[in-house]
């Protein structure tokens, strides 16, 4: 968890370097760092609960039921 | 206050330094400008008409001889019954018998002195006269050193700018190739030339040239590679994206492809752009010989250039991850022969590549006299030697040996050097990762060339972007009357044709027909 | 020598699209689509891709209708705020989804064939390294990747099968003929059309062809072409192992090469593999990373889609770690709920261009009423 935040806060500099450098507006800072922060804590929140659940079980439970669905049509059709 | 002038100028002999000489305003003006300058000549004379004037030169920089025969004489043999005549004929009428001198503000006289020219003036006059009679002592042409061919003309570039011009504008002999020069360095005042050929070369590419030349404010430039520098469009890449070259042929091909040449003064580099990794592959030879035997070394040269970057990497990452690729009699030598090596596959690697660069940056100081035997040493007996102690293995020698001669076969020195160097990195990688290092290293690579440009071109023309046209000149070396266009420009204005299309020979065929 | 108006030409189009198509086909689907479709998966592929084709001809039909301007920009126009942006997270989080997918999938194969005892992290991080640079250089530079190794890896992969001539078991060849299971041809389809259709990202990537007319001609192209790719390799493979034997190999293609003999010279050519399949992979994850970042950045109105470029690799390669706990687990995916996933995501341009074709209908009938 360490190493991710570590990754971040280097991401973190060197983006804010280069839009230094190009002088963009207070917007583009604001949103840059806004997602940053959110995907530092998604990638926090998934590394945490790692064993409880994972990404491909939630697509699992919102889609093998509509494959299911058209599956069973098919088969069912036939 | 005069003989304090007259001590600290320290000129030669002939110098006045009478109070009320009515050019003494002028002349001290000049001296204080050109002030410890020992090798200042002032010659001051009387002309038919008693007017008093002086010559002002640098010793070192123009031809004596040429001022006594040339210059005296011209002002001696004047025809003129008056003073003011014979400044009239001078300054306005232009009518000394010395071709190519001009009328310059006495301010302008200091910086032409220094450039070799000689100043004449003459009392109450605030002009001055300059000649050019420059003799500046240089080598004589002579052979390429780092490009000789075994067929093509034997012509290198010297030092002098305007010599170096005479011999591109001997092959070029047209009106539309052009030459504009620009004078960069603030205390060298270096001559600088842009070529082109109107018609060929593209105006966006020259103007984007001249500014940025324009631009450059330096203390001196020394040789061309100070200018190129300022050409690069990435200055942290390893690869050039400027071209430099010693031949005047290759030079003038270059100007028929529609590039740009750049003459610096005091530099046999001379300076082409843009530039694609493809064009610092190919040797002036290749077009001076056969198509097949130019095709086919065009082929080993490029095979080398990946023996060259990724032959040690092959090899460590084979022996340390992938052993199961090595025919097993070859694996048991290699074994056997690594076998009493302490150290792993990437650092026995680094420790040859390290002392063959050491040994080959050596070899350029050492003394002719003693280079062959020291070279033999270093190979033969270090190398022996060090295999027979345990240091590093047999095969691992034969490798960076190998490795060694392949870098060399690279025309391009900079770009040999860009490989040489990337080397390093590339066989770190295949000690971490095997052979999936090398894939991603060389993908960086790949991915870097690609948005690499020079002058705007991208640097991997013709296979990507993709011209097919120009493949003929890239993968092989396509026969002379195929190769009819000139290579792909974005400007469509520009004269793509290098021969003329197949409709002369039918006239030509018909001509013959009716005269049988 | 423009460089913001430099476009990609429908040859780059074609060549990188061949590219794309077969790569995870020929890669890691092998086995699956074998499995479903036993000796009619040329079948299979046939409908698969060309039904698979309707996406992206659906979602060119959408992006002409305003040629100059991007996706992202103009969404909210044809469904408005509320729908729009849940739909394009939808997407991007597919897209994000997807690359992290093909990279967990490369990163397993390296680790189990090629380097045992190297931990996962290292490999992807040192992936993730060349595919961070190639986004955030730009859309061109990907193109021209794919360019440049386009006729590499073409005469590569048609060399394949030309070696393996001689191992063949050609008596099972009649199979192809006469052996059809419709139904695991169906499912199979299925796979395949959900893989062509991922095509339909051409939507957010119109404004930067620079002969838009030609898009669809490039894409058949591509289709055809990648078809003749994947059917010179998978048939020899089902000729020498047999369907069965197929379906239960992860890496069939691996095996394949393996079992060419090129003299005394190499024990095996994996390394050949390895470059071909590097290159292609790394340019499909590329692709679709850099368009989950271009319509994040354009949903954002900003310009440059520098900055979020390395957030979005590194937020990749993170979902590629933890998505799933191991690989079984991943082929277990496949099969449940992914090709829905992708299909969804596919048809989310459909709407967009449903919805557009309504409301101008609409609106040119009440401009005639108000006329009248």
């Amino acid at each position: 968890m360490i190493i991710i935040a570590f990754i971040y806060a280097c991401l973190l500099f060197f983006e804010w370097r280069y839009l230094k450098r190009k002088n963009r507006t207070a917007r583009t800072y604001r949103i840059v760092f806004a997602f940053v922060i959110f995907t530092f804590l998604s990638m926090e929140a998934l590394y945490y609960f790692r064993d409880q659940f994972t990404l491909a079980d939630v697509i699992e439970m919102v889609f093998d039921p509509m494959e299911k669905f058209i599956v069973w049509g098919i088969e069912k059709n036939e | 206050m005069d003989r304090k002038w007259g001590k600290r100028s320290g000129g030669r002999a002939g110098q006045h330094t009478d109070d009320m000489d009515p050019i003494h305003h002028q002349l001290s003006w000049l001296k204080e400008r050109l002030a410890n300058c020992s090798d200042l000549v002032i010659h001051t004379f009387e002309s038919r008409f008693h007017q008093k004037c002086a010559l002002v030169y640098v010793a070192g920089l123009t031809d004596q001889k040429n001022i006594q025969e040339e210059v005296l004489r011209a002002i001696f043999s004047l025809d003129a019954s008056t003073a003011e005549e014979f400044r009239a004929s001078i300054f306005e009428r232009k009518q000394l018998p010395i071709s190519n001198y001009a009328v310059i503000p006495l301010e302008a006289g200091p910086s032409s002195v220094v450039e070799g020219r000689v100043l004449l003036v003459i009392e109450n006059e605030q002009r001055a006269i300059r000649f050019n009679l420059p003799f500046v002592k240089g080598r004589a042409i002579d052979e390429p050193i780092s490009e000789a061919t075994v067929r093509g003309p034997r012509e290198a570039f010297i030092e002098s700018a305007d010599d170096n011009l005479s011999l591109i504008r001997k092959r070029l002999k047209t009106p539309e190739f052009k030459t504009e020069t620009m004078q960069i360095g603030t205390y060298t005042q270096t001559k600088v030339m842009i070529l082109y050929i109107q018609g060929l070369c593209d105006n966006e590419l020259i103007e984007m040239v001249r500014t940025v030349l324009s631009q450059i404010k330096i203390d001196g430039v020394l040789g061309s590679s100070y200018l190129e520098e300022h050409l690069d469009s990435s200055p942290f890449s390893p690869f050039p994206q400027v071209q430099y070259t010693e031949r005047p042929d290759v030079v003038s091909a270059a100007l028929l492809e529609g590039r740009l040449a750049i003459i610096v003064d005091g530099s046999p580099m001379v300076l082409v752009v843009p530039v694609t990794l493809f064009m610092l592959l190919q040797s002036a030879e290749d077009y001076y010989q056969r198509y097949v035997a130019g095709t086919w070394i065009r082929w080993i040269r490029y095979l080398f250039v990946f023996i060259s970057l990724l032959l040690p990497s092959f090899y460590i990452a084979i022996t340390t991850f992938h052993p199961e690729m090595i025919p097993s009699k070859l694996l048991i030598t290699i074994t056997a022969s690594r076998e009493v090596v302490p150290f792993p596959a990437l650092v026995e690697a680094f420790i040859m590549e390290i002392s063959f660069e050491a040994l080959r940056e050596a070899a350029v100081r050492i003394p002719k006299s003693i280079g062959q035997a020291v070279s033999i040493i270093g190979a033969l007996i270090i190398g022996t030697a060090a295999v027979q102690a345990g240091i590093v293995s047999a095969a691992m020698v034969i490798i960076v040996s190998f490795t060694g001669i392949a870098s060399f076969i690279i025309p391009h020195f900079d770009l040999g050097l860009a490989v040489r160097f990337l080397r390093f990195p590339i066989m770190i990688l295949a000690g971490i990762f095997g052979l999936f290092g090398i894939a991603c290293g060389l993908i960086l690579l790949y991915i870097h060339l690609i948005n690499l440009r020079s002058m705007g071109i991208p640097y991997l023309t013709p296979v990507t972007p993709f011209v097919v046209s120009d493949l003929k000149d890239t993968l092989i070396r396509a026969p002379w009357w195929f190769m009819r266009k000139r290579p792909y420009h974005e400007n469509e204005k520009l004269n793509k044709w290098r021969q003329p299309k197949k409709e002369a020979s039918k006239q030509g065929e018909e001509e013959e027909e009716i005269r049988d | 020598m423009n460089d913001k108006y430099e476009k990609v030409t429908p040859t780059q189009l074609y060549m990188l699209f061949s590219l794309y198509l077969f790569t995870t086909i020929l890669s890691f689907r092998q086995g699956a689509l074998v499995g479903e479709a036993k000796f009619g998966v040329w079948v299979s592929l046939l409908i698969g891709s060309f039904g698979g084709l309707l996406f992206p001809y659906f979602s060119y039909r959408l992006a002409k209708r305003r040629p100059t301007r991007f996706f992202s920009h103009y969404g909210r126009e044809i469904v408005g705020s509320w729908l729009h942006y849940p739909l394009v997270s939808i997407m991007i989080f597919s897209y994000l989804f997807s690359a992290a997918f093909v990279l967990r999938e490369m990163q397993d194969f390296m680790v189990e064939v090629f380097l045992p005892d190297t931990p996962d992290w290292a490999v992807t991080s040192i992936f993730c390294i060349c595919v961070a640079y190639a986004v955030r250089s730009g859309v061109q530079t990907i193109f021209r990747c794919a360019q440049g190794v386009f006729f590499l890896t073409m005469i590569g992969m048609l060399l394949i099968p030309v070696f393996v001539m001689g191992e063949l078991n050609k008596d099972m060849s009649v199979a192809f003929l006469n052996h059809f299971d419709w139904k695991g041809i169906g499912s199979g389809s299925y796979l395949v059309a959900s893989l062509y259709g991922q095509m339909s990202f051409i939507l957010f990537l119109f404004p930067f062809f620079s002969n838009q007319q030609k898009t669809m001609k490039s894409l058949i192209w591509a289709t055809v072409t990648s078809l003749f790719i994947i059917c010179s390799n998978l048939i020899p493979t089902i000729l020498i192992f047999g369907p069965e034997l197929t379906s239960n190999l992860i890496y069939p293609e691996l095996e394949l090469i393996r079992y060419i003999r090129a003299g005394y010279f190499l024990e095996n050519l994996d390394p050949v593999l390895i470059s071909i399949w590097l290159t292609s992979l790394f340019i499909k994850i590329s692709l679709f990373l850099y368009v989950a970042i271009l319509i994040l950045t354009h949903s954002f109105s900003l310009q440059d889609h520098k900055p979020l470029s390395l957030t979005m690799t590194i937020l990749m390669a993170g979902i590629s770690l933890l998505m799933v706990r191991t690989g079984a687990d991943l082929v277990r995916l496949m099969g449940h709920g992914e090709v829905m996933f992708l299909i969804v995501t596919e048809a989310i341009p459909i709407l967009y261009l449903v919805v557009d074709w309504i409301r101008s209908r609409l609106g040119k009938s009440s401009n005639e009423k108000a006329k009248a």
